[in-house]
């Protein structure tokens, strides 16, 4: 899991992430396919799944520290 | 006459894999337990892998063998969760009789809502064009429609997957001709066994048996209730949530790291199962009676035994105590691979009577405290002085919820 830099779409309430930045990499061109929520430790976390062209990405969303991380997937 | 609507996801936990990841889509997909092991068993198969004849009772390594394209997934529970409440308020939002009958599985009362079948088939195709525009665009799922809940969930299973199936007047008959009874939700491949040498394959068949000609072979209540079955005749009510358990059993299961030849170490895994499955009752309010031990061997039989204790229960610590017994007078020969326990014969803690001792009160207090303790800080933060000395035995179960907090 790594610390990554997003740029977000908003939507009324609802947010997407339209690209990020790792290391120097920058993914756009970005697919929403799965978003949800669950409970960890008492705090909720987003997981947004999307893909581009070559791959699929496993973003996290913590709203406490308003942070974000690009999980590993499988 | 009622109007029952059945919804069932197609190739559900496979499906909403391909869902968030689009690479998935179109291949044989096996979502694999807990790790992704060899040893594990696959938990669920995408289409394209159930084609190649790959089935779920299968360990991975299996599959593999069989379909050496497959791709696994590790499952990922909040995921089908989540996934399934969306579905589940769709639902509700043209009933308030809307029964969960298992994670991707529905009934909906629509008696009063619609006047004819032909209504309750407009809003099954508005429940499919709402899950792909609100939930995921690759989720499907087979609807049934009839006049009760044994023939819309038989009408739910004819078609797979996106099917819409009404059984009705017109169709009824050739449905029970040629439904075999094994498809019958209750009747299953145990009973099905033996009604076989009865001579009674399809749905027909049992209809036109002759009641104590079953009685013969079945006590009184079963006889009428298994003609009933033949005739497509159910009267069991929708039940909402509200009035049943969210959850018909609540079980865990765990497969080992390795191949153990002695009980002992099957009694630390099964105290953490214990403990966990108590959890998951005491967090949905709901009590159990029935505690049921399974043990999977290497060659994969399995050895399953239950115990219906006099009262009901939601203590992990009686829940072992139970399973131990269970254990401890069966002798095994081979090696354990995995260790299953699960509780049933549910109901509600809400509407059990108050506690009346004080040492009763005080018990159930020191639970919810020593719960909310362990929600915040892990397993086994705070644990009962008895199980100081197994406490060190526990088998550490690598489920990533030691590190983290599980809610
Ligand atoms: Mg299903």
């Amino acid at each position: 899991m790594q610390p990554i830099k997003v740029l977000i779409q908003f939507d009324g309430p609802k947010i997407k992430p339209l690209a990020f930045r790792r290391n120097d990499r920058l993914y756009k061109n970005l697919k929403l396919n799965l978003v949800y929520h669950f409970k960890e430790g008492g705090q909720t976390i987003f997981r947004f799944f999307m893909s581009d062209e070559a791959n699929s990405y496993q973003l996290r969303f913590e709203p406490e520290t308003l942070e974000w991380f690009l999980e590993d997937n499988n | 006459m009622k109007i029952i609507l059945h919804v069932d996801m197609n190739s559900y936990f496979a499906t909403a894999e391909q869902q968030s990841n689009p690479f998935l889509r179109g291949k044989p997909v096996c979502v694999a337990g807990k790790g992704s092991g060899e040893r594990t068993i696959c938990a669920a198969l995408s289409v394209e892998a159930k084609k190649m004849g790959v089935k779920g009772i299968m360990s991975v390594w299996e599959a593999r063998n069989l379909c050496p394209d497959i791709i696994v997934v590790a499952a990922d529970f909040n995921k089908y969760q989540f996934i399934s409440r969306q579905l589940f308020s769709i639902l509700e939002s043209y009933s308030p009789n809307v029964e969960i009958f298992s994670i991707d599985e529905a009934f909906v009362d629509l008696t009063r809502i619609c006047k004819n079948i032909e209504e309750a088939q407009n809003i099954a195709l508005d429940i499919k064009a709402r899950l792909k525009s609100e939930v995921g665009d690759y989720l499907t799922c087979s609807i049934g429609i009839s006049h009760n809940k044994l023939l819309a969930k038989l009408a739910s299973e004819k078609q797979k997957p996106d099917g819409l199936t009404i059984i009705d007047k017109n169709n009824l008959n050739d449905i029970l001709a040629t439904t075999p009874i094994e498809d019958v939700c209750g009747i299953g491949p145990r009973l099905s066994k033996r009604l076989y040498p009865l001579g009674i394959k399809s749905m027909q068949d049992l209809a036109q048996t002759n009641l104590q000609r079953l009685t013969h072979f079945f006590n009184p209540r079963q006889a009428k209730i298994l003609k009933m079955m033949g005739q497509g005749i159910d009267y069991e009510p929708v039940l909402p949530y509200w009035q049943f358990p969210l959850e018909k059993s609540y079980g865990h299961s765990y497969t080992l790291p390795k191949n153990v030849f002695k009980k002992e170490e099957a009694f630390k895994v099964l105290l953490k199962l214990a403990e966990k499955v108590a959890r998951r009752l005491r967090k949905a309010k709901v009590l159990g009676r029935t505690i049921h031990i399974y043990i999977r061997f290497f060659d994969f039989t399995s050895y399953g035994e239950q115990t219906t204790l006099t009262h009901f229960t939601n203590d992990g610590l009686e829940i072992y105590q139970v399973g131990l017994k269970i254990i401890t007078k069966y002798h095994f020969s081979k090696p354990i691979r995995a260790v299953g326990i699960s509780i049933t014969n549910l109901k509600n803690s809400v509407d059990t009577p108050a506690l009346l001792l004080p040492e009763d009160i005080k018990n159930n207090e020191v639970i919810k405290a020593s719960d909310a303790i362990n929600d915040r800080y892990g397993e086994f933060t705070l644990f009962r002085a008895s199980l100081t000395k197994i406490k060190d035995k526990v088998q550490n179960i690598p489920d990533g919820r030691n590190k983290r907090i599980m809610l």
